[in-house]
C-alpha cells in the first residue's frame, strides 16, 4: 500500500512538473501557426525589390565625430605612434569618409527566393550603397530553415542588367557554409529579413526560455530577450563593450535591457505585421499586403533603423580614463530600407538539394568564425559536421598546414635554383661564343 | 635580379649571341621537362583532387614568374640543337591543345567534364572553358591552336587539310569563349595575315576561313558582339582593368624593384595596384619584379614582333607562328596567362625566336 502511495505521488509530481514546464497555450498556438506558415512559404517563389537609403548625417554630428577623430589622431602623433605623413593621411581619409556621410546614398537590387519544400534558394545582386566593392556582384544562397546558409561564389554582373540577375545564376552551385546570420543577400539584419522574406518561423532563432507571448484579440505579441545584433547572438543585455570606455554613445546607453518584439496577426495566417528591435533602434512595418490564395504576403515592408548620436560636450581625462562630458543624446533615422513584393507564384521547378550541393563537393565552412578566418575545408558527405566536429577538423587541418608550411619553407629556399641554373649556363655559353668569335677574328 | 638575368639571356639567345653546347643543353632540357610535366600533371589532378590545391597554389606562386621564360628557353634549345626532342614536345603540346580545345567545345555544347568553382556567364550564355579554369585561358590556348592550324594549312602535303580544319575549329573556339582579349588578338593577327596574303596567295584560304567562321559564329551567336559593345557601357571587368592600370605608375614610382609581398601590411588599401590586380601580362611583370624586367620584356616582344613581320614579309609559312605571336602578345595585354598556358605560350615565343634569320635569304615558300 505504502509503495503504491509513493508511486502515485511520484507520478503526480512528474505530471505537475511536466505541466509546469510546458509552453503556454499562446506560445504553442503561435508556434503551430508560424510553422504552418513556413511550410506554405517553402512552396512559393517570390521576387522582391530591395531599396536601401542611407540618410545623411546632420552637420553637427559629423563635426563632433571629426573633432573626436582629430583629437585621437593628434594624441597618437604626440605619443609617437604615427609620423607626420601618416597623421595627415589618416585625417585626410577621415575627412573624405565624413564627406560621403553628408549626402544620401541609395542602393537597389532584385532578389529572387524559391521555396523548394525543405529549403530556399535565394539569388540576386548584393544590395550595397555607395561605391562598395560588392556592387556589381551576384550570388546564390541556399538557406536551410532554422539553420545555416550555403553560398555560392560571388559572380560579376553587367550592371545595366541587374534586374535580371537572379536568372543568370541557374547553374551556380554552392560551396561556402556560413553561420545562420551571415548572408550576402538578405539585407540589413539577416535573421529579420529571413523571417520577412522567406516566411521563416522566428521562433527558430529564439530559445523558448527567453520568449514570452501575449494574445490581444487576433494578434499575438511575441517578446524575446534573445536576438541577433551585427550579426552576433545577444541575450538579456544590450551588447555594450567595456573595451571602448571612450566611446560616448556606448557609455550613455550602457546597461540597458534587451528586448525585441514581433507582432503577429493570426487572421493573416500568422503574418508578421510589425517588429521592434533592440531599444527601438530598428522598426519594421508592413504597409501593404498581398493575398495569394489563402496566404498573406507583405507587399511593402519598411525597415527603419535609428542611430543614437552624442552631440556637443567634450572629452575629459580623469585618473587616466577618458570621459565624455556635457553631451546630449540625439536619436535620428539613419537608414530606411523598403522591400516590395514584385511577384509571387507556386514554385514550378523542383531542384533537389543534392543537385545544388552534390555529395563529394568541396566545401569551405565558416561557421567557426567568419571574422576570425577560422575556415575549414572538407568534402561534403551528405551531412554537415556539427560545430564540435568542425572544431576538431579545424585543429587537425591547422596541424597539417603547419607541417605543409614547413615543407614549403624548405622548397622556397631552393626554388631559385632553376632560374639561377639557366642564367649560369646561359652566361657560360655566351662567354664561350664570344671567345670563339674573338679567336676566329684574331689575325694571328 | 633573377628574372632580369633570365630575360637578358633570352635577348642574347634571340640575337644569336649564344651558341649552346649539346651536352649542357640536354641536361637543361631534361630538368625543364621534368618541371613542365610535374606542373601539367598537378594542374589537372588538382581539378579533381581539391585537397592538393593549397600545395599547387604554392607551386604556382613559386614558379609562375619564370615559367614562360623556361618554356621559351626549352623550345628554343629544342629548335636549335635537338629536333627529336622538339618533335616530342610538339606532339605532347599538340595533344594537350587538342584535348583542351575539344573539352571547350563540349562545354559549349553543355557538357562539362567536372564542375569548376567559377561560372562565367554573359546574359545567360555560359562562356565555355572546358578543362581549363576560365574562358580567357581557353581563348589564349585557341590562339595557339589557330597559329598551328595556319602553319599546317600553308603546307602542301596532307597537313594542309588538317591545318584548315584546326584553323576553323580554333577560330570557333576563340569566338565561343567570348574572350575579348582573344578576339582582339585574333583580329590583329588576321589583319597581319591579310597583309601577308598580298604577297603570298596561300595565306588567303586559311585567313578567309578564319573570317568566314567568325562571321558564321556571329550570325549563330550574336551575343558575342553585345559583349564587345558592352565594354564601353560600364562593364565592371573593363573598369577593374582601367582602375588597376591607373595605379601602376604610382606603384612603380614607389616600388621600382617590384612590390614586396607584405605590402598590404604597410600600405593603406586602394592607393596602389598590387600584383594580380593589373590584369595585363606586361604590367604584372613590372609590378611583381620591377621596371627593369618590364623594359627587358618590352625589348623581347619588340624583337619577336619584328621577327613575325620579317617571316611574313618573306612569304615563309613560319609566318603563321609569327601571326600567333602577334595574337598572343596582344591578347595578354588584357590578361595574364595561367600557369598551364604559360608553358605552350612561352614555347611558341621561343620557337619564333629560334627560327633562323638569314638577311640575304630570297623570298620563298618553304616546303617543310
Amino acid at each position: 500500500m505504502r509503495l503504491w502511495i509513493v508511486i502515485i505521488s511520484i507520478t503526480l509530481s512528474v505530471q505537475l512538473l511536466a505541466q509546469g514546464s510546458a509552453p503556454p497555450a499562446e506560445l504553442k498556438a503561435l508556434q503551430q501557426g508560424l510553422t504552418q506558415r513556413e511550410r506554405d512559404w517553402l512552396q512559393l517563389t517570390t521576387r522582391w525589390r530591395v531599396r536601401i537609403e542611407v540618410l545623411p548625417k546632420p552637420q553637427e554630428v559629423i563635426e563632433a565625430e571629426l573633432k573626436a577623430i582629430e583629437q585621437d589622431v593628434k594624441r597618437r602623433f604626440q605619443r609617437g605612434e604615427l609620423n607626420q605623413q601618416q597623421m595627415e593621411q589618416v585625417l585626410q581619409h577621415a575627412r573624405k569618409g565624413m564627406f560621403t556621410q553628408r549626402k544620401k546614398e541609395v542602393g537597389e537590387s532584385i532578389l529572387k527566393v524559391e521555396g523548394q519544400g525543405d529549403y530556399w534558394i535565394a539569388s540576386g545582386q548584393i544590395c550595397t550603397v555607395g561605391n562598395a566593392e560588392n556592387k556589381a556582384l551576384v550570388i546564390k544562397e541556399v538557406l536551410l530553415p532554422g539553420s545555416y546558409v550555403i553560398s555560392s561564389l560571388k559572380q560579376p554582373i553587367e550592371t545595366q542588367h541587374a534586374s535580371k540577375a537572379p536568372d543568370w545564376l541557374d547553374s551556380t552551385r554552392v560551396q561556402f557554409v556560413m553561420p545562420e546570420a551571415r548572408t550576402f543577400l538578405m539585407p540589413r539584419n539577416p535573421i529579420l529579413t529571413r523571417v520577412l522574406l522567406l516566411g521563416e518561423n522566428p521562433l527558430h532563432w529564439m530559445p523558448s526560455e527567453f520568449v514570452s507571448v501575449q494574445k490581444q484579440g487576433a494578434a499575438y505579441i511575441l517578446h524575446s530577450r534573445y536576438w541577433y545584433h551585427n550579426p552576433e547572438r545577444v541575450k538579456e543585455q544590450w551588447p555594450v563593450g567595456r573595451e571602448v570606455p571612450n566611446d560616448p554613445t556606448q557609455q550613455l546607453i550602457a546597461n540597458m535591457g534587451l528586448k525585441v518584439t514581433f507582432y503577429v496577426d493570426s487572421t493573416r495566417q500568422f503574418a508578421i505585421t510589425r517588429f521592434e528591435g533592440i531599444q527601438g533602434d530598428e522598426v519594421v512595418e508592413v504597409n501593404r499586403w498581398y493575398r495569394f490564395g489563402s496566404l498573406w504576403l507583405p507587399a511593402k515592408i519598411v525597415i527603419q533603423e535609428f542611430e543614437t548620436d552624442v552631440v556637443g560636450g567634450e572629452e575629459v581625462i580623469r585618473d587616466g580614463i577618458r570621459y565624455w562630458q556635457g553631451g546630449r543624446i540625439a536619436r535620428r533615422l539613419a537608414t530606411r530600407t523598403t522591400i516590395e513584393l514584385l511577384s509571387v507564384d507556386w514554385t514550378r521547378r523542383s531542384i533537389a538539394f543534392k543537385d545544388m550541393l552534390p555529395a563529394d563537393q568541396s566545401l569551405v565552412d565558416y561557421r567557426l568564425g567568419v571574422d576570425t578566418h577560422r575556415t575549414v575545408t572538407y568534402r561534403y558527405s551528405g551531412r554537415f559536421p556539427s560545430l564540435k566536429e568542425l572544431s576538431e577538423l579545424y585543429q587537425q587541418q591547422q596541424r597539417q598546414l603547419a607541417s605543409t608550411q614547413a615543407g614549403n619553407g624548405w622548397a622556397t629556399k631552393w626554388v631559385w635554383l632553376v632560374p639561377a641554373l639557366l642564367i649560369t649556363v646561359g652566361l657560360l655559353w655566351f662567354l664561350r661564343t664570344q671567345r670563339h668569335f674573338i679567336k676566329r677574328n684574331d689575325p694571328r | 635580379m633573377l628574372i632580369s638575368g633570365m630575360l637578358l639571356i633570352l635577348i642574347l639567345m634571340h640575337r644569336g649571341k649564344i651558341s649552346p653546347a649539346f651536352v649542357d643543353a640536354q641536361i637543361i632540357l631534361l630538368i625543364l621537362n621534368l618541371v613542365f610535366i610535374a606542373i601539367i600533371i598537378l594542374y589537372f589532378v588538382s581539378r579533381v583532387e581539391h585537397s592538393i590545391l593549397p600545395q599547387f597554389a604554392w607551386l604556382v606562386e613559386a614558379v609562375y614568374g619564370w615559367l614562360w621564360i623556361a618554356a621559351f628557353v626549352s623550345v628554343w634549345l629544342g629548335t636549335r640543337i635537338n629536333r627529336r626532342w622538339l618533335r616530342i614536345a610538339q606532339g605532347t603540346i599538340g595533344l594537350l591543345l587538342l584535348t583542351v580545345l575539344i573539352t571547350v567545345l563540349l562545354h559549349a555544347a553543355g557538357y562539362l567534364p567536372y564542375p569548376w568553382v567559377q561560372v562565367y556567364t554573359f546574359r545567360g550564355y555560359h562562356r565555355p572553358h572546358g578543362l581549363l579554369t576560365s574562358p580567357l585561358e581557353a581563348g589564349l590556348m585557341a590562339l595557339i591552336g589557330w597559329a598551328w592550324g595556319l602553319y599546317w594549312a600553308l603546307q602542301s602535303d596532307f597537313r594542309r587539310f588538317a591545318g584548315l580544319f584546326l584553323t576553323g575549329f580554333s577560330t570557333a573556339i576563340v569566338y565561343l569563349t567570348l574572350s575579348r582579349s582573344a578576339w582582339f588578338g585574333l583580329g590583329l593577327a588576321v589583319i597581319g595575315g591579310l597583309l601577308f596574303a598580298l604577297h603570298q596567295k596561300r595565306f588567303w584560304l586559311p585567313i578567309g576561313l578564319t573570317i568566314g567562321i567568325f562571321i558564321v559564329c556571329s550570325i549563330e551567336l550574336p551575343i558575342g558582339w553585345q559583349r564587345s559593345i558592352y565594354a564601353a557601357q560600364g562593364d565592371p571587368s573593363v573598369l577593374t582593368r582601367l582602375t588597376g592600370w591607373q595605379g601602376v605608375a604610382t606603384t612603380l614610382l614607389r616600388y621600382p624593384f617590384g612590390v614586396p609581398d607584405q605590402l598590404s601590411a604597410i600600405e593603406p588599401p586602394g592607393t596602389l595596384t598590387l600584383p594580380g590586380a593589373a590584369l595585363n601580362f606586361y604590367l604584372e611583370i613590372a609590378l611583381a619584379f620591377g621596371i627593369v624586367p618590364l623594359l627587358l620584356t618590352g625589348i623581347i616582344f619588340s624583337m619577336l614582333l619584328a621577327r613575325a613581320w620579317w617571316l611574313g614579309s618573306r612569304g615563309l609559312p613560319e609566318a603563321a607562328w609569327g601571326l600567333g605571336t602577334i595574337a598572343t602578345a596582344v591578347a595578354v595585354l588584357f590578361t595574364y596567362p595561367s600557369v598551364l598556358v604559360s608553358i605552350p605560350l612561352g614555347g611558341l615565343w621561343g620557337m619564333v625566336s629560334a627560327m633562323e634569320v638569314k638577311p640575304d635569304a630570297p623570298p620563298r615558300l618553304y616546303h617543310d
